[in-house]
């Protein structure tokens, strides 16, 4: 008989489940994968190295760019680390801000996750219906910060701008004029706050839509029951974070563990797990999303009754207004001096963490005293999980590949770096 | 700062700073004590060259003890003084203060020049508040004009005096001041005048705002947008130290690089701005062969080939090299090591020295006698034939602190040159009369000597000045005498050069010139001498100086890095010479029409700007610089240029791989000392004609050399070189001139003349490296009469 | 019992059925998609789109070549060359952006201190060539002519936020 060898087989870079730029290199036994090895790199922009030659303000614009679905959490995590350094704080109503957008980007992250995952595995309506969510989700970005996804919103000392009062409405067409056109502009007749403020009374009942559309399903379920197990013991060891930790049945989130920003005031569960399948882990976050909406609504409630700066008084870190630069002589100079040098930041060394959609994204940044920063590493959690795609798929078949590189989340923006 | 480091006893008292116990010297005050500590205070007007004002007020410091903040720049410290610099009442006092510098600071940071590199800003964010209380109107302030280079903003100025004080403490001019009080004062001129100083551009540096910027420079960059390329700069025997900022490739601006050694914080404005020469329209950048008097461009190939055919068709001795001091080592070597490989020693650098007769005889040196530094300790000066402010303008600092620190200074010289410093005695007499007038102060010493020498000394009468000089000279430990380029350049400097070498000798001075050329002291260590090699060794054959190769018929000569009809004092005779050559060889950055009429093949070298290089400076220091700026052209190096010329002729001991080898074989030159002989050779004066002036010819500042010749910028200013000569009125009477108006020389050439009081009766001042007229050098005197 | 009913619910296809009722529900559905590009979804006044640059009502441009935003510039999209012009201003004889560069981060816009850089709302742009990825002053100028009153308006609606 003639001896039956492996062999190797290339998954990735341009497979359309490989999610970016993922090489995986798979040893096959006939359809049962022996071996997995993902290869890394293809998307590499040494954002690190890039922030080492930047004041520290322009490089939080890179953030944006590292986990390109979960925009705002990275920044969160960088701007709070360099916050350490400086000793400052952002005021209050720049932390529900920034809580509200962390859990709005919780949302659009879970949402393309979602969506993706369930294309990947062959449902094909749920992504335009995450997709019709998101584009309400970015929708709010845009009205904040001017962009749809790179938002450079989060600054050190609290965020760019204060919510905006208005919201940009549909403009009459052929298409929609009417009872149409006010259906459309519905939501947008307020402010940002009364926009995202239907948003979530509208996103349970989505929630639910999806859920219909996935969680007893029989082909889901068989796709998702069972692949790629990972024990709580060893999603620790693996170094696991997020909804993939919390799938193996393991409480550890960063924002009741660790609270930052307005966490601690705000009243929200952590759902967990049991047995550290995909489905488990499709489980968890399909809970996060109902979580998420809980806190936005909480935040919305809040950030209406009470106003405020939204941004340090501190203007050795904060450029002034623009109306004062162009009035006063210490504000142009510091306005001037903060745009060109930054500002310097004392030596010495911070890690800040938050909790994104995806796990535990950290900033680590040593100051040696100057305008830039010595040395930038950012923790990013899927490095860790791409890192057990082996032990995740070894013995499952080639299909179930596709359902755990869904269910590990993967962006290369931010593993690449 | 540096005495102090100097004096090893130093009494020293202990005090505190934010906790810090540090021993400073006694008398010191609190701000020095904390630079050296590396605690920051910020400030304005006090800077470490200057006197102390203390009138920004923003040192202050919380003292123990004392009821109010003190300035750190004007409190002496005492034992057991405690200061916080950091303390609640130091930081608010500092704030305050900050506060009102800036209330009546206009809103000009986005469109100043200084933003982004000023004290101002910095010391606003780290020390000021942040943001404005102050709602009323700005005061506004007439703008000065200070002539071509410096242009004003006084509305930001914050009155610290920096600029006030240079202008009175270190350039010595005393032509700025402050004017009016309180809310009004404002700093002026004095009645519409420009700022002439030759160390002006220093104020540019030193003002803390933007008041006083860069005019070539206006608006053209910002600080963070420029590299830094560190050089040594060569338009003076100082090399002064500077850093030339560029902008993607072109350099925009200079400043000075901090050397106590050489030029301390200072940059004379000619090394400032000079550089602005290398961007001139006239620049080749291809080579170039003259085919039937008609230019034509060709390839470095066939350029090579014709040069060296060339060099190979004609015997050794019939060759001669012409080469600039301003070139680096690298280049005057190679171009001896070629000459030399040739069999031809017919090479010289000494274009601007006429009397060659002492060769044999004379110190052979370039060097001040001493360190650049050492001249500020001299505590007697003797300077012959020197405009040492414009000539060498670091030095003329130098002196004018030796001055300071109470040195007689005293000049013999031929033009009556506007002194920074107080003299103890000056002669002013026309050029014939200063072998004499020197001679009288060997006289007055009591010094005899054999033959032509001790005639000299002989036939001259002691005089009130000759014996001032001569009791200021003897009484100093440290005295020095200088020689400058009107010594350097008489047509009898064998005799100054003995006289002083004499001098020197009875007095224990020490003995120092002032080559007009960066390098020229490295021109005769590499042996671009006639009479001596490489290292100074005695040279096998002796060839042609540089008048001999003038007056005698060379059929091949080579020129590396002047223009012949203005950088030689013999510019005539050189013409003539050039003009009656078979072949002329250019190698220059620049190609004018006078170049080409005598040219034969003309190739593009570089300057010194984009080339790297090494040169030995007028105190003998060994500098070396990197190229500072890209070069647009296709010109060469001038050491690459000998090197594959000997290449074309297959001369051995070539084979550079790059410069690295060159100047490893630099390094390994044993340079001789060359002392003079007992009995110099020397000529003397000969009386001119009665009914002629005779010709007293002088380098002025911005015309030394063809780089700043070529910066439009220095041209525009009151430096710049008329192309007019400068006659005594009382001459102008006798002959007969009655205004400023053209007259007849020799009744040929025309020239324009002005009046000039500081012209020694007898003599005709020519400035050099005016084209118009260069045809003058042909004389020693020349007969004048008004042109009818 | 639940494995019971679990095998009949199971063999009714209920969980199917019941994902097919939302699907089919949406079909009887107005429709949420836009006709783009006849119809445009509204875009934000703080929208940072193309960059332009403005001038002041009486036709003088704003930029005063201060450089701020080259400075500012993280992906050192921007580059300018300035001097003096006739009249002792301070201008920029050039002033171009490489588009590929450019990563919108808005930093440029927040720098100026004459409100003379802006980011607009186009971003429906295009090029045929890699060369035409740099536009120059006279193409920023024209573009912040043509929407001038758009970005006035704009800009006033949101001063009292930035």
């Amino acid at each position: 008989m003639a001896e039956i060898r492996n062999y190797t087989m290339n998954f990735g870079p341009q497979h359309p489940a490989a999610h970016g730029v993922l090489r995986l290199v798979l040893e096959m036994d006939g359809e049962v994968v022996r071996h997995a090895d993902p290869h890394i790199g293809l998307l590499h922009r040494g954002t690190e190295k890039l922030a080492e030659s930047k004041p520290y303000n322009q490089s939080i614009a890179y953030m944006d760019r590292l986990d390109y679905v979960s925009m705002m959490c990275n920044e969160h995590a960088y701007v709070r680390s360099i916050e350490q350094l400086l000793g400052v704080e952002a005021p209050i109503r720049a932390q529900y801000i920034r809580t509200m957008f962390d859990e709005i980007t919780r949302i659009l992250n879970h949402l393309m996750w979602l969506g993706t995952h369930a294309l990947d595995l062959g449902a094909m309506t749920l992504f335009l219906y995450a997709f019709r969510e998101r584009e309400q989700l970015m929708d709010c970005y845009e009205a904040v910060s001017g962009a749809r996804l790179h938002a450079t919103y989060y600054r050190p000392g609290g965020v760019y701008r204060d919510l905006p009062d208005t919201m940009p409405q549909f403009r009459e067409s052929k298409w929609t004029k009417g009872k149409g056109l006010k259906q459309a502009n519905e939501w947008r007749s307020g402010s940002l706050l009364d926009f995202i403020e239907a948003f979530a009374q509208d996103f349970p009942t989505r929630v639910a839509e999806y859920e219909t559309l996935l969680t007893d399903n029989r082909i889901w379920k068989q796709r998702t029951v069972g692949i790629g197990e990972v024990s709580p013991e060893r999603a620790l060891q693996l170094g696991f974070t997020g909804p993939m930790l919390r799938g193996s049945g393991l409480a550890w989130d960063l924002r009741k563990k660790q609270p930052y920003a307005a966490y601690a005031d705000l009243d929200f569960d952590i759902p967990v797990g049991t047995n550290g399948d995909c489905y488990d882990r499709y489980l968890v976050r399909m809970e996060e999303l109902t979580q998420s909406n809980r806190i936005i609504q909480q935040c919305v409630t809040w950030l209406r009754s009470n106003p405020g700066p939204v941004t340090v008084d501190n203007h050795k870190v904060v450029p002034p207004s623009r109306q004062s630069m162009k009035e006063g002589m210490e504000n142009l100079i510091h306005h001037f001096k903060l745009f060109t040098e930054g500002y310097i930041v004392p030596e010495g060394e911070a890690y800040a963490a938050v909790e994104a959609p995806k796990g535990e994204f950290g900033a680590y940044i040593v100051s040696d005293g100057s305008n830039k920063p010595f040395r930038l590493h950012l923790r990013a959690p899927g490095f860790a999980h791409l890192s057990a795609m082996n032990e995740m798929v070894k013995g499952h078949m080639l299909a179930d590949v596709v359902a755990v590189i869904g269910t590990q989340d993967i962006v290369f923006g931010e593993i690449d770096r | 700062m540096s005495d102090v480091a100097e004096k090893p006893v130093v009494e020293t008292v202990t005090i505190e700073v934010d906790g810090i116990s540090m021993d400073v010297p006694k008398g010191a005050m609190i701000i020095e004590a904390t630079d050296r500590a590396g605690i920051h205070i910020p400030r304005f007007c006090y800077h470490p060259k200057l006197s102390i004002a203390a009138n920004c007020r923003m040192c202050l410091v919380d003292v123990e003890k004392a009821p109010k903040p003190l300035p750190a720049c004007a409190t002496p410290v005492m034992d057991g003084m405690k200061v916080y610099t950091r303390s609640h009442r130091a930081v608010s006092a500092q704030q305050n203060v900050m506060e009102f510098l800036l209330i009546n600071h206009p809103l000009d940071c986005p469109i100043c020049d200084q933003g982004g590199e000023c004290e101002l800003q910095d010391i606003s964010i780290g020390h000021g508040h942040s943001v404005s209380r102050y709602v009323d109107r700005k005061r506004s302030v007439k703008d000065e004009n200070l002539g071509a280079l410096i242009s004003t903003e006084m509305t930001r100025c914050i009155h610290c005096t920096r600029c006030v004080r240079f202008l009175d403490e270190i350039a010595g001019t005393n032509e700025l001041g402050g004017m009016g009080r309180g809310d009004h004062t404002f700093i002026s001129t004095y009645v519409g005048r420009s700022i002439d100083s030759e160390l002006s551009g220093n104020i540019i540096d030193l003002c803390p705002v933007g008041a006083l910027t860069n005019k070539p420079f206006r608006f053209r960059a910002r600080s963070w947008e420029m590299r830094a390329a560190p050089s040594i700069s060569s338009h003076d025997a100082v090399g002064s130290n500077i850093v030339y900022h560029r902008q993607r490739g072109r350099i925009l601006r200079a400043v000075p690089a901090a050397n106590e050694a050489v030029n301390e914080n200072w940059l004379s404005d000619r090394d400032r701005w000079g550089f602005h020469g290398i961007y001139s329209d006239d620049r080749i950048t291809q080579p170039e062969m003259k085919n039937d008097r008609h230019w034509q461009k060709c390839g470095w190939p066939t350029a090579i080939k014709a040069a060296a055919d060339t060099l190979s068709g004609v015997d050794a001795s019939e060759i001669g090299f012409l080469v600039s001091a301003q070139n680096s080592n690298e280049n005057l070597y190679s171009a001896q090591k070629l000459a030399r490989s040739l069999g031809c020693h017919n090479i010289d650098h000494r274009i601007r020295q006429i009397d060659f007769v002492d060769d044999q005889s004379r110190v052979l040196t370039a060097s001040l006698g001493g360190s650049i530094a050492s001249l500020a300790s001299a505590d007697a000066i003797l300077i012959i034939g020197a405009n040492i402010r414009h000539d060498q303008p670091i030095l003329g600092h130098r002196v004018r602190q030796a001055s300071h620190a109470g040195a007689a200074i005293s000049v013999i010289n031929p033009y009556d040159y506007p002194h920074n410093f107080d003299l103890a005695a000056e002669v002013i007499c026309k050029p014939s009369l200063m072998v004499s007038e020197l001679a009288a102060v060997a006289r007055s010493l009591g010094m005899t000597a054999k033959g032509a020498l001790g005639k000299l000394i002989k036939d001259s009468r002691e005089n009130e000045a000759s014996t001032r000089i001569a009791k200021s000279l003897k009484s100093g430990e440290r005295g020095r005498v200088l020689l400058g380029q009107n010594a350097l350049g008489h047509a009898n400097a064998s005799a100054l050069r003995a006289l002083a070498t004499l001098i020197c000798q009875a007095t224990g001075a020490s003995y120092g010139e002032l080559p007009a050329f960066a390098n020229a002291a490295g021109a005769m260590m590499m042996g671009v001498l006639p009479h001596r090699e490489a290292g100074m060794a005695v040279s096998s054959q002796r060839g042609q100086n540089v008048s001999e190769m003038i007056n005698g018929s060379l059929k091949v000569i080579v020129i590396d890095g002047f223009e012949p009809t203005l950088d030689c004092l013999q510019a005539a005779g050189l013409q003539q010479a050039l003009s009656q050559a078979e072949q002329v060889i250019v190698i220059s950055p620049y190609v004018t029409d006078a170049i080409r009429e005598v040219a034969t093949l003309i190739l593009p070298s570089l300057t010194f700007l984009e080339t790297g290089g090494s040169l030995v400076n007028a105190a003998g220091q060994w500098q070396s610089r990197a190229a500072a700026s890209k070069p647009d052209g296709d010109g060469k190096d001038s050491w690459k240029i000998y090197k594959v010329i000997a290449d074309q002729l297959k001369l051995e001991g070539f084979d550079y791989q790059g410069i690295g080898d060159l100047r490893e074989e630099i390094s390994g030159l044993d340079v001789e000392t060359v002392m003079g002989k007992i009995d110099p050779v020397i000529t003397l004066p000969v009386v001119s004609a009665d009914n002629t002036l005779e010709l007293q010819c002088d380098y002025g500042m911005v015309s030394s050399d063809p780089i700043v010749r070529r910066s439009d910028h220095l041209q525009k200013t009151s430096h710049a070189s008329l192309a007019a000569v400068r006659l005594n009125p009382l001459d102008a009477e006798r002959l007969g001139v009655v205004r400023e108006e053209t007259v007849r020389l020799n009744g040929e050439l025309l020239v324009a003349a002005i009046m000039d009081e500081n012209q020694p009766e007898g003599s005709l001042g020519c400035p050099m490296g005016v084209e118009a007229l260069s045809p003058l050098t042909a004389h020693v005197s020349v007969a004048v009469e008004a042109d009818a | 019992m639940s494995a019971i009913t679990s095998y009949l619910k199971s063999l009714a296809l209920l969980e199917l059925l019941g994902g097919m009722r939302v699907t089919i529900g949406y079909f009887f559905k107005p429709k949420f998609t836009i006709m783009y590009p006849e119809e445009k979804t509204p875009k934000s006044n703080r929208f940072r789109g193309l960059l332009a640059l403005r001038r002041y009502p009486n036709g003088e441009e704003r930029c005063i070549a201060c450089k701020l935003c080259e400075a500012v510039c993280p992906a050192l999209a921007i580059t300018i060359d300035s001097e003096q012009r006739d009249d002792g201003t301070r201008r920029t004889t050039r002033f171009d952006i490489d588009l590929f560069k450019c990563i919108f981060c808005g930093f440029c816009e927040e720098s100026c201190p004459v409100d003379s850089i802006v980011g607009t709302d186009v971003h429906e742009y295009h090029m045929e060539e890699r060369s035409e990825s740099v536009i120059t002053k006279p193409q920023l100028l024209a573009l912040g002519d043509r929407l001038e009153q758009q970005l006035a308006a704009d800009r006033q609606q949101d001063a009292p936020y930035r």
